[in-house]
């Protein structure tokens, strides 16, 4: 049986705001890690990577989690 | 963002960012929006108990969550950093001699401190923890720096905005020698409120010296509230030299015009 053409309208239009925002999300999450707190230090963004350093290196790891929607 | 235009952006971050790794997580998604495969540790917040942002901890090799902290200011980073390394220290001599209940108890009791928003542990909790026999001083000296922050909070609280009842319950700590750490960010507030009660009381061997605690704390402050400590001490110090120096009585002084007036009449 065919689909409703309306179900298909319906359906585009929630995958194309779905897409707009993650889009939104991240260009916020790209000008985020582009800013100059970002970049001041070599910051770890991939925690197994960052747990492999403090291994590898007997150190301790400072995490500070923020949001990409925060100014 | 206050740490990210401020602490982070610092000579001083870059330099302690050396001996550390600086881990950076941005929650790149909202409430129901779906993760993004291509942004690393979405979620990872919530899997080690922090529940907003910012969320700043130090967490040891294995992933595990050490000490929380707020790294707004120089002091709490490093406080924070120092009891990090003082709980590895001690689990290391916990896992090595399990006869060894200080350091059980010293590790429980800084990891019970390092809670801001992962599940608090009750107080009293605490307290017996800190109890116990040979827990290591630096253990015991952090636990005594919190809990002296806790009273002093709860006071400034129950005060409900009143300088003159902050007063009464501040000499009280005074007295009862619940006293800052120095370097503690209330031990202005609290000798400017011992310094005020004694004044109140009309003390003024007391007040000199409170008075004299507040101008030396004074010059570790920035200008903004240098200048503001300043106002209040020229204000104190008038009241400390009254008290010192009373001025006659008014009674006194019409005593004595009329003991001239009897004088003039006299001649």
């Amino acid at each position: 049986m065919q689909m409703k053409a309306w179900i298909l309208v319906v359906g585009f239009a929630l995958m194309a705001s779905t897409t707009q925002a993650q889009n939104r999300e991240l260009k916020r999450y790209d000008q985020k890690i582009h800013k100059p707190f970002a970049t001041a230090v070599a910051w770890e963004r991939d925690f197994d990577a960052a747990l492999s350093r403090a291994t590898n290196n007997e150190q301790i790891i400072f995490a500070y989690f923020t949001r990409s929607y925060s100014p | 963002m206050q740490l990210e235009g401020g602490p982070f952006v610092s000579d001083w971050w870059i330099k302690r960012s050396k001996n550390l790794v600086a881990y950076l997580n941005i929650d790149a998604f909202r409430g129901a929006e779906p993760k993004m495969a291509t942004v690393p540790d979405q979620g990872l917040l919530n899997q080690k108990g922090g529940s907003s942002f910012p969320f700043c901890a130090f967490f040891d090799a294995q992933g595990d969550v050490l000490f929380e902290v707020n790294p707004k200011s120089r002091d709490d980073f490093d406080r924070g950093l120092k009891a990090a390394q003082l709980l590895i220290a001690l689990r290391k001599k916990a896992r090595d001699d399990p006869k060894d209940l200080a350091s059980q108890a010293g590790a429980q009791l800084l990891d019970a401190i390092g809670r801001r928003q992962r599940k608090s542990v009750p107080r009293k909790k605490k307290k017996d923890l800190a109890a116990t026999p040979e827990l290591d001083p630096e253990a015991l000296a952090i636990f005594e720096r919190c809990e002296f922050e806790a009273d002093f909070l709860e006071v400034l609280r129950n005060s409900g905005g009143s300088d003159a009842k902050a007063a009464d319950l501040v000499i009280r700590m005074h007295r009862e020698r619940r006293l800052p750490a120095a370097g503690s960010r209330y031990e202005l507030a609290f000798y400017y409120y011992c310094a005020q009660s004694a004044l109140h009381s009309k003390d003024a061997t007391s007040a000199a010296r409170f008075l004299d605690r507040l101008r030396a704390l004074s010059f570790k402050q920035k200008a903004s509230i240098r200048r503001e400590i300043e106002s209040e001490l020229r204000e104190m110090s008038k009241r400390l030299k009254a008290l010192k120096n009373p001025a006659p009585a008014k009674k006194s002084k019409r005593k004595a015009g009329n003991t001239l007036g009897s004088a003039q009449s006299l001649d």
